[in-house]
């Protein structure tokens, strides 16, 4: 099991489209990933749930990642939240 | 021309089209609740439906070559993933019907996304109601009423109670103005608005009903600058759509060139600054090419809650939204309520004239302080991680500044004693009682800036009411009487070193910029839509020029008008294209009512 801790960074926290960039990168994995933010928790697999979390720049969230590719898919979650996404905030409209 | 409604500007420019209202009905009420023995099949209707609907996106996303819509469409395809694996589960559980089943699973959403407690992520409610509709409506074989929109050849300006954004997709060739009753700046509808230049503006709930009549079919004008929805005489419309044709063309040029500093040609740099009433409008700060937040407005901290929020929520907030505007500066004004804007926790008595009661730092300081030490307090602590300054609305005597001081330096006190960690903060005072702009000389050694709040300060000079339609001839913000008391005051506040800010409406008024900058202000802050059209036209504007006219004016006018004229004249001899946009305004300056 990987448990990882993250502060927010993007501007638009989890909405929709990054919480569907998130979903996205997941389902490439075979492991089960949850989201925590305070005492809600999501499965990453599904966006209804992860945008339920209400996670939002500045908020601290955990991702626990269980599996055979446990390994990979910290990484991948890794660079999505403290890089793809951040980088988003900075496209113009 | 008639005003037929004033609502909020969402996404700028002025559209001309023939109206289509549309009563819509909300499919997800009309489902019925139902139970199935044959679960295999109702798998089979909603799997089906799912298929259709990613073959309905995949198709738009092969299409469409725009990455705002691609990116809503493919959260689209993931919602309705979810949604769908979710409502199969209720199926086999529970023996619900597919359509049914959709609903319960869309509802039990709607309700966890209004508690996330993020505004933002509230907004995608929209998206899951959009997405589970389209689901109902594929296997229900309904046809969308924007279906039948899709094949018309005219412009349309749709006037509507809401709008998904799936819809302004679909209707993106035909929609050239959008209103609706319902939303938000930063709904994907907006979003998408803006990706497609189409004009939007939110008006008042119910007023669809009470204009229904008088518009079907007819040709209508939307203001995506002033929020205004307008009735043309008939006759006007074919040189009118040329007309806003042109103006279309400059709102895109403002847009494209919104990231430019406000410089005008002879060297004078102007901040602009945005007023922010929520987290949600400080996400389009940075957006529209604002410097930062020159009215942050606390009062949505306040509202939909049973007690004040503490020092605490109310600091996280503003680190929240410093965050979000990059660290940029923000101005807080204190809680600016009062009998016109009750907050039912606050038990503030009924007044029989409210402009004139206990409202804004009155309140605070005769019956709140604690809300006014709390929020100091938050400030202070903010102003350690980012740039904060602090205001004081409806400031009439100097002893209110003198007490509120008193208040700031004990709070100081208290930190530098428990080592409570700090930063400076800038100390200014809204300047919307004449009583306070006839004594600023009396005021300049006390505070760090003044922000001009034009809105109050032309009702109380004018005596006269802004929302009393009666006296909207004399509500006239560039009116002499008003601009001599600006300029005395700017005058006055500039030779002792204090900054000046304009936060009212007048700051997004073009007309105004000329004489606004002639007065020599350092910062203009407005709606965030109104940004681009305002740098734009600074940086056409040669001050050296016009200066000393626009003084002389002020002190030696024959006609009420002639500095308003004379700045219009400036305006369009920097931009030829504002003729055009003058002939729209000129003809609903002065309106009538309907």
């Amino acid at each position: 099991m990987k448990l990882l801790k993250f502060r927010l960074i993007n501007k638009a926290g989890l909405h929709a489209r990054p919480a569907a960039f998130l979903v996205q990168e997941a389902k490439k994995f075979n492991s089960q990933i949850i989201i925590r933010k305070g005492d809600k928790s999501a499965n990453a697999k599904n966006v209804l749930q992860v945008l339920s979390l209400g996670a939002d720049v500045g908020d601290e969230i955990e991702v626990i990642i269980t599996g055979n590719d446990e390994n990979e898919a910290a990484q991948a979650i890794q660079k999505l939240l403290t890089e793809t996404l951040p980088s988003m905030d900075t496209e113009v409209r | 021309m008639i005003i037929l409604a004033k609502g909020i500007p969402i996404n700028s420019g002025i559209a001309i089209g023939t109206v289509k209202i549309w009563e819509r009905d909300d499919i997800l009420t009309s489902i019925q609740e139902c139970k199935t023995n044959n679960i295999n099949n109702e798998i089979n209707i909603i799997n089906n439906a799912l298929n259709s609907l990613k073959n309905k996106i995949n198709i738009l996303l092969r299409n469409l070559n725009i990455k705002e819509i691609a990116d809503i469409l493919n959260a689209h395809l993931q919602i309705a993933q979810s949604i769908v694996e979710e409502a199969i589960n209720e199926i086999t559980d529970n023996n619900d019907c597919a359509t049914s089943a959709i609903k319960h699973v869309t509802i039990k959403y709607i309700h966890e996304l209004q508690e996330s407690g993020s505004e933002l992520i509230g907004m995608r409610i929209d998206d899951i109601i959009d997405v589970s509709s389209q689901l109902i409506s594929l296997i229900l074989n309904k046809q969308l009423l924007y279906d039948l929109y899709i094949t018309e050849d005219k412009k349309i300006i749709l006037i509507t109670n809401y709008i998904m954004p799936s819809e302004v997709i679909l209707l993106r060739n035909v929609l050239e103005g959008l209103v609706t009753e319902h939303g938000g700046a930063t709904s994907h509808s907006a979003i998408l608005t803006r990706s497609l230049n189409v004009p939007y503006i939110i008006v008042p709930v119910n007023t669809i009903k009470a204009i229904a009549k008088l518009i079907t079919d007819k040709i209508l004008i939307i203001d995506g600058f002033k929020g205004l929805l307008i009735l043309p005489e008939e006759k006007d419309s074919s040189s009118l759509t040329r007309i806003i044709n042109s103006i279309d063309t400059l709102n895109a040029q403002f847009y494209d060139e919104r990231t430019n500093p406000a410089v005008t040609i002879d060297g004078k740099h102007v901040n602009i600054l945005a007023n922010v009433g929520n987290i949600e409008d400080a996400r389009l700060v940075l957006e529209y090419g604002g410097e930062g937040i020159g009215l942050l407005r606390l009062e949505f901290m306040y509202m939909n809650r049973k007690s004040p929020p503490n020092e605490e929520e109310l600091f996280n907030t503003l680190m929240r939204i410093s965050k979000v505007i990059n660290g940029n500066e923000i101005i807080v004004r204190a809680l600016d309520a009062g009998g016109d804007k009750p907050i039912p926790y606050l038990n503030i008595t009924k007044e029989n004239n409210p402009f004139l009661g206990l409202r804004g730092i009155r309140l605070l300081l005769r019956e709140h302080q604690e809300i006014l030490i709390n929020e100091i307090k938050a400030v202070l602590k903010a102003s350690a991680f980012g740039k904060f300054g602090f205001m004081i609305p409806m400031v009439s005597s100097v002893n209110e500044i003198i007490e509120t001081k008193k208040i700031m330096r004990e709070i100081i006190e208290e930190f530098d004693r428990n080592n409570i960690k700090y930063g400076k903060i800038l100390f200014g005072i809204m300047v919307e009682v004449p009583s306070i702009a006839l004594i600023i000389d009396k005021v300049v050694n006390h505070i760090d800036f003044i922000s001009l709040g034009t809105n109050d300060l032309t009702q109380y000079i004018m005596a006269a009411d802004r929302s009393n339609e009666k006296v909207q001839y004399l509500y006239d913000e560039l009116n002499p009487s008003v601009l001599r008391l600006i300029y005395n005051t700017v005058n006055v506040a500039k030779q002792h070193g204090v900054r000046v800010d304009v936060c009212g409406e007048i700051a997004g008024n073009e007309i105004a910029l000329p004489i606004l900058l002639s007065f020599n202000v350092d910062a203009l802050s407005m709606n965030p839509v109104s940004i681009p059209k305002v740098k734009y036209i600074i940086r056409r504007l040669r001050i050296s020029d016009i200066k000393s006219h626009i003084i002389k004016l002020l002190e030696n006018f024959n006609d009420e008008n002639d500095i308003k004229n004379f700045s219009i004249t400036t305006l369009i001899k920097a931009i030829p294209q504002f003729n055009d946009l003058m002939i729209i305004y000129g003809n609903y300056e002065h309106p009538q009512q309907p």
